[in-house]
């Protein structure tokens, strides 16, 4: 059985820093994954999720264990990504949104696709782009929501611990933050949407 | 029994999808969608939406990331350790060592094989662990030998390739050289070459690998006396063009004729100098002229004994050969660039040169480009196999540490063809132009070369 994140932090403190090792692999995939969610680009999400370790690592002394590691370090993460688009911002010429999500249709990324439909896996590609798009525009706080819900699948206990809010403002950011994407898609759903009963798409 | 406005049931539509409503706000949300069609609609597209959203793929984890977070870690935790021992001194030690050890940094500026940088401080505080074996041995003769080469004073062509105005104008060679093409690039080089004084250090077939491997020793002797970088030399191949530094740079570049240039662009971080990012593998550098031996990173050794964070210790590292099988989670033999952190910028901790540069790269080979960029960038970049295969390419305003990755990646998907081809990657805003030659035997480091 793994060893738990707790006691792995147990270890990190006792200044086993090889302990630290297991946790970085635990979660490195969705600690890059989040940042790059956040800031649409996956060379800095990659330096995002890095400092975000080491960070992590400086800071372990003040870590008390009321949260769990997992959403603590996502803090961390989703705090440097703030950073980071604050700073873009301040330089704004530099980053523009075409280039968000860009790794997403990089060749290198091959991702096996299991929907046996090529038209709909097109139409769910296409409208993908356009969500990609849609959700650069989102703030950044209905991103992160979105993000940790849908796509990392995280509880709204979690997610609340992450953006350190009360339960039922998960809740009512997520709502809203989907409600905000569908507005700045309306027209292309109209356009990719299939009619007719919900749509089945693999859930993940 | 229609109590619920479009507007509110919209509002509800998330938590209808989540079913996270009470009975009787499903039931009111249910029947408003029963009547009211252009809600239906609505909801279907959410749904659809929220389902797409949720399809998004993953990207992948860089295959070294956690080594390298690990590395920095260590590293965070020998400093740890150092501070340690540092905090029984008086105060102006440490600060002398922090500012003798920036002063390695900046003489490490490229590392040719493996090498496991170790903190700094440590570096020059502690004695030479790693000289005890042969090709380390071989390691402290070369580097002497860079030592000695090293301290000559830039030429003017070494200047011109820092790419200020300033240095430019004192260097007018430069306009002759682009003038005058060369009637084969590696002979070109050569001459270059031997007009810098460092040029004896390798022989001239070897070019690519002994230069490349000069470039090495620096870091690959770190405890070598601690200098400003003061002669570049050699490095005349660079046209002007190549190196537009944007203007954010010219400030660190004012004075980039001399050698204080890194040492002033680098607000001395005093508790540890680089942030290194190195590969695993403990061994020093031992590469010789020929071959830059692909050492095996995640073998002898690896990470080191547990709960005994970044012994300094170069283990003897049997010569690799090249046929290493590559370790679980590792995605190619030569997962190749590693790009070390200088801490530099102002104020904030991005580890690299800040303001952003244009990078102009006419068939050069890969490793050519890596080193040009760490050069402009004061970045050390540790290579840890020969990196095949020449790379054309235009990046426009990017930072030293885009320009550096993007390199790696292309070095990476180099590796990874088994075969020799050409493929072109678009860059990211389809401005930049990656044509990238997979190369053969001869398009190994030093093959012909057109630089």
């Amino acid at each position: 059985m793994p060893e738990s994140d707790a006691a792995l932090v147990r270890r990190c403190r006792a200044g086993d820093a090889e302990a630290f090792d297991t946790l970085v692999r635990r979660y490195q995939r969705q600690t890059v994954n989040l940042a790059y969610r956040l800031l649409g680009d996956l060379d800095a999400a990659h330096d995002v999720a890095q400092e975000a370790f080491v960070c992590a690592y400086r800071a372990l002394g003040k870590f008390r264990g009321a949260a769990r590691f997992s959403t603590w370090l996502y803090r961390i993460v989703y705090n440097l990504c703030l950073d980071e688009l604050n700073r873009r911002r301040r330089r704004s010429a530099e980053h523009s949104l075409d280039n968000f999500y860009a790794a997403d249709d990089s060749p290198m990324l091959d991702v096996p696709d299991p929907n046996p439909d090529p038209a709909e896996e097109v139409a769910v590609r296409l409208l993908q782009r356009e969500i990609r798009r849609a959700v650069a525009r989102l703030s950044p706080t209905h991103r992160a929501v979105l993000v940790m819900y849908d796509l990392q699948g995280l509880s709204y206990e979690e997610i609340a611990e992450v953006l350190r809010c009360p339960l039922g403002t998960v809740k009512s950011r997520l709502s809203r933050a989907r409600l905000a994407l569908r507005a700045e898609l309306a027209g292309k759903l109209e356009q990719f949407a299939p009619r007719g009963g919900r749509s089945d798409l693999g859930e993940r | 029994m229609n109590t619920v406005t479009c507007e509110r049931a919209r509002e509800m539509f998330s938590d209808l999808f989540e079913d996270a409503l009470s009975e009787r706000e499903r039931a009111e949300v249910e029947a408003h969608l029963a009547h009211c069609a252009r809600c239906r609609r609505a909801y279907e597209q959410f749904c659809y939406l929220v389902n797409a959203f949720r399809a998004l793929p993953e990207v992948p984890v860089e295959p070294l990331f956690a080594e390298r977070v690990m590395a920095r870690v260590r590293a965070e935790e020998a400093r740890r350790r150092e501070r340690r021992v540092w905090s029984l001194l008086p105060v102006v030690l440490p600060r002398a060592a922090a500012v003798v050890a920036v002063g390695a940094i900046v003489a490490a500026l490229v590392v040719v094989g493996v090498g496991r940088l170790r903190p700094m401080p440590r570096r020059f505080a502690a004695a030479p662990s790693a000289v005890a074996t042969a090709p380390a041995k071989a390691a402290a003769e070369r580097r002497e030998e860079g030592l000695r080469a090293e301290q000559t004073p830039p030429t003017p062509e070494a200047q011109a390739t820092r790419g200020t105005p300033a240095a430019r104008a004192t260097a007018p060679s430069t306009e002759a050289r682009a003038a005058v093409p060369p009637p084969k690039g590696r002979a070109a080089r050569i001459t270059r070459r031997t007009a810098a004084p460092r040029a004896e250090a390798g022989a001239p077939e070897e070019i690519g690998v002994g230069e490349a491997e000069e470039e090495a020793r620096p870091s690959a002797a770190p405890e070598a006396a601690p200098r400003g970088r003061a002669g570049p030399a050699g490095e005349g191949a660079l046209s002007r063009e190549m190196l537009a530094p944007a203007p954010g740079i010219e400030r660190a570049r004012e004075s980039a004729a001399g050698a204080p240039v890194a040492l002033r662009a680098m607000p001395a971080r005093e508790e540890g100098a680089a942030d290194v990012v190195a590969p695993r593998a403990p061994a020093e550098v031992a590469a010789g002229p020929l071959e830059v031996e692909a050492a095996p990173r995640w073998r002898a050794g690896g990470r080191g004994p547990r709960g005994a964070p970044a012994p300094p210790v170069a283990l003897p590292e049997p010569r690799a050969e090249p046929a290493v099988e590559p370790p679980v989670g590792v995605t190619s033999l030569a997962a190749v660039v590693d790009h070390v952190v200088v801490p530099v910028t102002e104020g904030e901790f991005r580890g690299i040169v800040s303001g952003t540069y244009n990078f102009e790269l006419d068939n050069v080979s890969v490793t050519f480009a890596l080193r040009t960029v760490a050069k402009v960038s004061n970045t050390t970049i540790v290579i840890a196999e020969p990196l095949r295969g020449r790379v054309t390419t235009r990046m426009r305003a990017v930072s030293a540490e885009d320009a550096i990755r993007r390199l790696a990646r292309v070095a990476d998907l180099i590796v990874r063809q088994p075969a020799p081809s050409t493929f072109v990657v678009l860059g990211q805003d389809g401005e930049e132009v990656w044509e990238c030659n997979g190369g053969g035997e001869e398009d190994k480091l030093g093959g012909p070369a057109r630089f």
